[in-house]
């Protein structure tokens, strides 16, 4: 397993482990091919295409169940495929057993071996492959010192916070130095104060090493503050692929919309759809010209527009008007509910700057968005 | 002024408030009446001098001791030299019961594994499949064995039958009839321990440990071994301490060549031949050696530190 330490990348050898695999050129650190995984007659990924680029922090976002741990087992090679393939930098890598994948995980629960201490657990790999003693252990150090466990060292699991635990569950993973670092939900298990912390932390690790990172979540805000790109997963298929921005800005359809940050969804006819853009009328008879997701058809349709780009204007001006029936104080922002003349309700943020502008409770209000503030989505 | 608040968790151990120390009662009467006061009164009769139609003279003496380690001559007036009788006996037993735990550690670890792993529904059942042979009493048990293993028995039978050996083996009265009569008698006690330290292994672990590119085997002996050892070890004492004061397997098994310490204590409490000083004298050393094997257990427990 002397690819370890070898600085040329992968692919220039076309064996992995000792068995022949077909080269194919490609900048992708992991290149999914309409990956299909069945659990008896529950199909957990459908037909999953997903290019992931070398040092790219990518993350899987999507409710649990959605499919993201799956999809990053089986590039662990926990998990079989049913059909598809992984490649990994060119290299097919689905068949391989996990022992034979140069990638590490950073388990939920960390999964440290209760019997080692810290610098034991992170020699563990090196010395799987091959590493001497003293080789093993001054790596150890050096990924401790990245992951600032120095101090720790000597400490046995049990003996530290699910903080510290978390941290050398990295460094273990880190120190064979994989091509790709697989990260399943490891933050889930810490407090909203550390978490916020080592999202930083990670963030910084990613860049001071350069490895590929692949980090599973159900937290749109773990995702949004981190990734570079975000997959978003819904039943085994994936809904978009973006950076962040992208997702929030222009997501692509109804369930995009609403599981990264709040939305409201207004139902509109839509006259026509060209070169992205949509002419929709309302229900109260306007119209307006909008941006439009691909693939969003003629007829009914939806529009998304985040609660921070509805304006509250004077009654009979803008395009819609409704009823105030609900404002909630949340520090830097008000939350004000806006009830719809056909009885649904719409969700205005404002920021908490001058407190004068906002309605009260009962206020009939008009309100208004740019055109371009809204979006017609795929369905 | 307000009532001060009480949780109802608060109150309710109000109730119980003082019961404690008092529920642990029994356990001591039991313990105190049944063990310490047992023990206490073979530690007193093993100094004392033998009546020769069995039973003591209350008169303080040491040869029971000096009888297991020295000998004296026919008639106790030569310059004493070690005495290796018992000694050996001592030692093939413990070297029996050593086998007999290795024997039960091979088969019983898969076992345990098998059982642990499997859909927590069926596990029951397996696991009351293990303890079905313990429905019937120990003794029967190891007669049903020597009639298994006897020359014309249903083993030398069916292997002649089949003509896979030419003349019965001779098992009976063996070492390895003793062996596999304490193997058949305490796998359980190995079973059930491991079974419960691999029941609450974390098989995330053997995953951490192949994606850090173990293999089976060195996850096996580098992850899993150590993680369950606890289990390992309560399952070896189980099996070891019984076994090496077990007198049934071998006096029914055994026969009269293959003497454990077991059998040498019974015989010195039975009919009028015994000699009672002697057999409490036994006793107390196996009782020594024993206490000797737990304490390094727990010296072994205590330095690990794994809760």
């Amino acid at each position: 397993m002397c690819w370890l330490y070898n600085p040329k990348p992968l692919r220039q050898y076309g064996v992995l482990g000792g068995i022949s695999v077909i080269k194919t050129p490609t900048d992708l650190a992991v290149d999914i091919q309409a990956a299909t995984k069945r659990f008896g007659t529950f199909v957990a990924l459908d037909h999953v295409t997903l290019g992931i680029r070398d040092n790219e922090f990518f993350t899987l976002l999507g409710p649990s169940g959605c499919g993201k741990t799956t999809l990053l087992r089986i590039i662990a090679g926990f998990e079989d495929l049913s059909e598809g393939a992984v490649l990994l930098f060119g290299d097919d890598i689905s068949k391989l057993p996990p022992n034979k994948q140069p990638v590490n995980t950073v388990f939920q629960q960390y999964a440290l071996f209760p019997h080692m201490n810290v610098t034991q657990n992170v020699m563990f790999g090196l010395l799987r492959l091959g590493a001497n003693e003293a080789a093993a252990r001054k790596r150890a150090s050096e990924v401790l010192e990245l992951v600032q466990l120095s101090a720790f060292a000597d400490r046995m699991p049990t003996q530290m916070s699910g903080g510290q635990q978390q941290r050398v569950a990295l460094a273990r993973a880190l120190a064979p130095k994989p091509k790709v670092l697989l990260l399943d939900e490891p933050l889930s298990a810490l407090d909203l104060k550390l978490r916020q912390a080592v999202r930083h932390e990670l963030q910084h690790i990613q860049h001071e090493t350069g490895i590929t990172f692949i980090f599973v979540t159900h937290d749109q805000e773990e995702a949004m503050t981190m990734s570079d790109r975000i997959a978003v997963m819904r039943d085994g298929k994936v809904q978009q692929v973006g950076s962040g921005r992208e997702i929030y800005e222009a997501p692509h359809n109804r369930f995009v919309a609403n599981f990264i940050g709040e939305t409201n969804l207004i139902d509109v006819t839509v006259n026509s759809v060209s070169k992205g853009r949509a002419s929709c009328r309302l229900s109260n008879g306007k119209s307006l010209l909008c941006p439009a997701a691909e693939a969003s058809v003629h007829g009914v349709g939806h529009l998304s527009i985040r609660p921070e780009r509805l304006k509250f204007v004077a009654l009979g001006k803008g395009l819609l008007q409704g009823e105030v029936s609900r404002q909630i104080y949340l520090g830097t922002d008000l939350h004000v509910e806006v009830r719809m003349p056909e009885n649904n309700i719409l969700k205005v943020r404002v920021q908490n700057t001058d407190q004068s502008h906002v309605p009260d409770v009962g206020d009939k209000v008009g309100l208004n968005f740019e055109a371009g503030a809204a979006r017609l989505l795929a369905d | 002024m307000a009532a001060p608040v009480t949780s109802p968790a608060k109150s309710s151990d109000g109730i119980y408030a003082g019961l404690g120390p008092r529920l642990i009662l029994p356990t001591w009467l039991v313990i105190g009446c049944f063990l310490a006061l047992p023990i206490g009164i073979m530690l007193i009769y093993s100094f004392l001098t033998k009546e020769f139609r069995g039973g003591v003279v209350w008169e303080f003496s040491l040869a029971a001791y000096d009888q297991f380690f020295f000998n004296r001559g026919l008639f106790g007036d030569e310059a004493p030299t070690l005495e290796w009788t018992y000694i050996t006996i001592f030692w093939r037993s413990i070297w029996q019961a050593a086998l007999a735990t290795l024997l039960c550690l091979l088969i019983g670890f898969p076992t345990a594994w098998f059982i642990a792993t499997r859909d927590p529904k069926t596990r029951s059942v397996w696991l009351f499949l293990i303890t079905i042979p313990y429905w019937v009493n120990l003794l029967i048990r190891t007669i049903s064995m020597k009639f298994l293993i006897r020359d014309n028995g249903p083993i030398n039978e069916f292997l002649l039958a089949w003509g896979v050996i030419a003349e019965p083996i001779h098992m009976i009265n063996t070492d390895f009839a003793v062996m596999l009569g304490l193997f058949y008698s305490y796998l359980p006690f190995m079973v059930l321990p491991i079974y419960s330290s691999v029941e609450r292994y974390d098989f995330a672990l053997s995953e951490a440990a192949a994606d850090l590119y173990a293999s089976r085997w060195t996850t096996l002996r580098h992850v899993i071994l150590p993680v369950v050892k606890p289990g390992i070890i309560a399952g070896c004492i189980l099996v070891f301490v019984p076994s090496l004061g077990a007198f049934l397997a071998p006096n029914l098994l055994g026969g009269a060549k293959n003497f454990m310490i077991g059998s040498l204590i019974e015989e010195q409490f039975k009919g009028n031949a015994g000699n009672w000083p002697f057999g409490a004298a036994a006793s107390m050393i196996l009782l020594t050696l024993v206490m000797l094997v737990l304490l390094l257990y727990a010296r072994e427990q205590g330095k690990v530190g794994v809760k």
